[in-house]
């Protein structure tokens, strides 16, 4: 195979991985929010992913580095082309990644509140930015003669790149619901999917907006392959309400990924060999010849991606599967009184080890503690004294005779 | 050619690199001593070094997360502001990037997470393997890195093809002798801040009595990885300037202040310097010295810095090729005076540790922590003079500074980044360090989660 297909291929996976993964993660993080009613039912959400965020992150970490080195000169145009959306981009992503870390380390409700919040924005913005991007991959981006983008980064919003990112938006959401249906228990579960079941009519609607604007505005809209892969993307996300309906979750979830991967893969058939189209004129748009690096570097990446894509999957499965259980409040809840109840065993534990050095001395006749214990005290140690009107004096006579009789 | 666009892109990737680093410098470090106090826990079995492993564990953690979050900066800001640049490297300098992603940073995202959250899940073997792998991943990761800086420092293993750069031969840039020197140094010194930060908060904790137990052990692990790492950050770094003499010698006039070329060239203690007249007003000069340091020989003979000049105009045409001589001077110097505190420190350190009477040294243990801020310090020092040092080139011979910025992107964007992440970074840096004192003052005993 020409090893500038076969690179960008591996481009394109690592892409869609990214988009497939952190998608559900963006939607749990912006259902939290909405579907979530307490703290408890949040960290439920949020603990569906903690363990795998990092990994999901390496898949765009990756494409970033695959196209820098693959394909420079997109890289170069895009990165420096669609600037203020890119730091968009990151500051969401570096607000996210502190949200979800930071959250757990501060109890009072004030943070949890700003980290939950920093969460959603930290997902919904990348989910609409993503959408955004893409669609203006079909659109067209001001790329001049030089394969520089020329022009204001303003040109990247039009009614039809935001209804991409509208689309993405909802479509993240949707797929987070069908994954918090298989990681967490029915009751929470049946909020979650009457949430989804009124959000899958908008995602369709947008759906089928995003694709008649494709037809209409865009040059990629008159490929058939592609006009075909997004009609069925349709018919698959209209298969996943059903399937939500009829309690199949796996199908559900399915559905959502089936119809991602058929969008953002649709986008790339449709222009190939062509990556970004121009919207100066079709001589300049990047392809994957033009914009592409030497032959070694292709070859190096290339293989390098043929051994680890595999094995990067591999290892997130089994991962996955090493964390993978239902999640509920009641687990939580558990788990929170299993903590609690550790710091009690430690703390009766230490008691009774001050009990018993206490006793030790009473025992020894260690007056200065005696006299620092209260009545109560002394009669809970000592037992045998008569607990009325007993001065400190007594005790110790008291304690002086037992010992004598004794 | 307007100067502004320029000053700004450096002034933002010079920060996020610095800042990158800080968090990098204690992840590379601190992750090896905590893989070795799980290490110690699983073959010891005493809970002391479970606590240890928790303890130091859940500050690595802050601070990795901020480490993860600055890098991807890193990462999109080559395309964002050097997309020139970019696109004349990208095909050279991204393999080793993309081979850092690929090889590297996966490991370390998969298994962080087991590590984390798999404490009850997998098995103590498991877990401690995954340690071992997210240590040993990231400081693996650190040599792709620093493959793609050498890369800029000494161009290797490239071919110009219609005026881009393309890659001959990947062994070339692995093996490129000036990463083989900065690795081994920026590793190092690493180790030795990670070290020493472990050793500060011990030995605050020594100081106000507490968590004794846990503190000593500490302590002591941190001081051996602090004095170990701390000399050999202090060879490496000699037998990196003594490379840096053949490789980039301008780099090493500038740091010395070395105008005029000399047979028996003088180091050059402390030096009033004019960069206007090209010359040192009033210096304090130990004769020779500099050719013994550089050259090992009194008599060898060290280029100036006019001399490279005059080398530079001829080669690659007029213009100034000598970097900010004051800057690269005094960063020097500072840098070498924290690296022989480091060693005084912890040999002292070491001495009273071994004849048991460290906690009655309070003076030395304030020592330690006061000493802490200045390695950070050390390291922005360091990065100075290696990258500063390298200017006016962006890829040393091959492609100026100037050329190198995004064309495309107005100065008013480049402001609202620079302020707005600088903003992100002060947050990030203020959270990560409140919540790493809290997590101090609390102490180790506290169950983390």
């Amino acid at each position: 195979m020409d090893a500038n297909i076969l690179c960008f291929g591996l481009f394109g996976i690592l892409l869609t991985g990214y988009l497939l993964l952190e998608g559900f993660d963006y939607g749990i993080g912006m259902l939290q929010t909405i579907c979530a009613k307490t703290e408890l039912e949040r960290q439920v959400f949020l603990n569906t992913f903690a363990p795998m965020r990092e990994g999901y992150e390496v898949w765009l970490v990756t494409a970033g580095a695959v196209l820098f080195a693959g394909f420079p000169i997109i890289y170069a145009a895009l990165f420096s082309g669609l600037y203020l959306a890119l730091f968009l981009l990151l500051a969401a992503l570096i607000l996210r990644s502190l949200a979800v870390e930071f959250r757990q380390h501060e109890k009072s409700q004030s943070w949890r509140t700003l980290c939950n919040w920093g969460v959603f924005f930290g997902s919904m913005l990348p989910a609409f930015l993503w959408g955004l991007i893409l669609a203006g991959f079909l659109k067209g981006y001001p790329i001049n003669a030089d394969f520089e983008y020329s022009g204001s980064v303003f040109e990247a919003f039009s009614i039809y790149t935001v209804v991409a990112g509208t689309l993405f938006t909802l479509l993240f959401m949707l797929h987070g619901a069908g994954y918090l249906l298989l990681r967490v228990d029915t009751s929470l579960g049946e909020r979650i999917k009457q949430y989804a079941l009124r959000l899958y009519p908008f995602g369709i609607g947008c759906h089928i907006i995003f694709i008649l604007l494709t037809v209409m505005q865009t040059q990629a809209g008159q490929n058939m392959p592609a006009a075909g892969i997004l009609a069925l993307t349709v018919f698959i996300l209209g298969g996943g309400r059903y399937f939500l309906q009829q309690d199949r979750y796996w199908l559900g979830f399915l559905a959502t990924t089936l119809t991602l991967l058929g969008s953002v893969s649709a986008i790339f058939i449709s222009l190939f060999p062509v990556v970004v189209v121009s919207s100066l004129h079709p001589e300049y748009s990047l392809d994957i010849y033009r914009a592409a690096s030497g032959p070694v570097t292709l070859q190096i990446i290339s293989r390098a991606m043929l051994v680890v894509i595999p094995l990067l999957v591999a290892g997130q499965i089994w991962k996955a599967a090493l964390f993978w259980r239902r999640l509920s409040v009641a687990g939580l809840e558990l788990q929170n009184e299993n903590h609690q109840f550790k710091q009690r065993i430690k703390l009766a534990q230490a008691l009774e080890d001050c009990l018993d050095k206490t006793s030790k001395a009473l025992r020894s006749r260690d007056s200065q503690i005696i006299n620092k214990l209260s009545a109560k005290t002394r009669q809970v140690l000592w037992g045998k004294q008569d607990q009325s009107q007993q001065t400190d004096e007594q005790a110790l006579a008291d304690k002086r005779r037992n010992k004598e009789e004794n | 050619m307007d100067n502004t666009a320029v000053i700004l892109a450096r002034l933002q990737f010079g920060i996020t690199l610095t800042y990158h680093f800080w968090f990098v410098a204690l992840t590379l470090g601190l992750s090896v001593l905590v893989a070795v106090m799980e290490t110690l826990y699983v073959f010891k079995n005493k809970a002391v070094y479970r606590e240890m492993a928790k303890f130091w564990g859940s500050l690595f953690l802050v601070n990795y997360v901020v480490g993860v979050v600055s890098g991807i900066v890193q990462e999109f800001q080559f395309g964002m502001n050097w997309s020139e640049y970019s696109r004349f490297v990208g095909g050279v300098l991204g393999v080793p990037l993309a081979f850092e992603a690929l090889t590297a940073f996966c490991v370390e995202a998969t298994f962080i997470g087991i590590w984390v959250y798999g404490r009850n899940v997998v098995p103590r073997s498991i877990h401690l393997l995954s340690i071992w792998l997210v240590a040993l991943a990231s400081n693996y990761s650190a040599y792709w890195i620093l493959a793609a800086n050498a890369f800029m420092q000494q161009p290797v293993g490239y071919r110009l093809e219609e005026g881009y750069l393309a890659l001959v031969q990947i062994k070339s840039i692995l093996l490129n002798p000036y990463l083989f020197y900065q690795y081994i140094h920026t590793v190092m010194a690493s180790f030795a801040s990670s070290g020493l930060f472990v050793m500060a908060v011990s030995a605050f904790y020594l100081l106000s009595q507490q968590h004794h137990k846990l503190a000593v052990k500490s302590f002591k692990l941190g001081l051996i990885c602090a004095w170990m790492a701390g000399i050999l950050t202090f060879a490496s770094g000699h037998l990196y300037t003594q490379y840096l003499v053949k490789a980039q010698p301008m780099k090493v006039a500038a740091m010395e202040a070395l105008w005029e070329s000399a047979e028996s060239a003088p180091f050059i203690v402390v030096a009033l310097i004019d960069e206007e007249q090209q010359r040192n007003k009033a210096e304090i000069s130990l004769t020779g010295m500099l050719s013994v340091l550089a050259a090992n020989h009194s008599q060898a003979r060290i280029a100036g810095m006019k001399e490279v000049q005059e080398q530079f105009a001829a080669l690659h045409g007029a213009g100034n090729y000598i970097p900010p001589v004051l800057l690269l001077f005094w960063s020097f110097r500072f840098k070498v005076a924290v690296g022989l505190l480091i060693i005084l420190v912890t040999s002292l350190s070491l001495w009273y540790f071994k004849k048991h009477q460290l906690q009655v040294q309070r003076l030395l243990l304030y020592g330690v922590i006061w000493t802490l801020p200045l390695v950070y310090l050390s390291h922005l020092a360091g990065w100075l003079i290696s990258e500063v040092g390298r200017q006016p080139w962006l890829v040393y011979g091959l492609q100026l500074t100037e050329q190198g910025i995004s064309r495309n992107v107005p100065v008013s964007h480049l402001w609202i980044t620079l302020i707005s992440f600088n903003g992100i970074y002060a947050i990030m840096a203020g959270a990560a360090i409140f919540f790493m004192r809290r997590r101090i003052l609390i102490g180790p005993e506290q169950p983390g989660d």
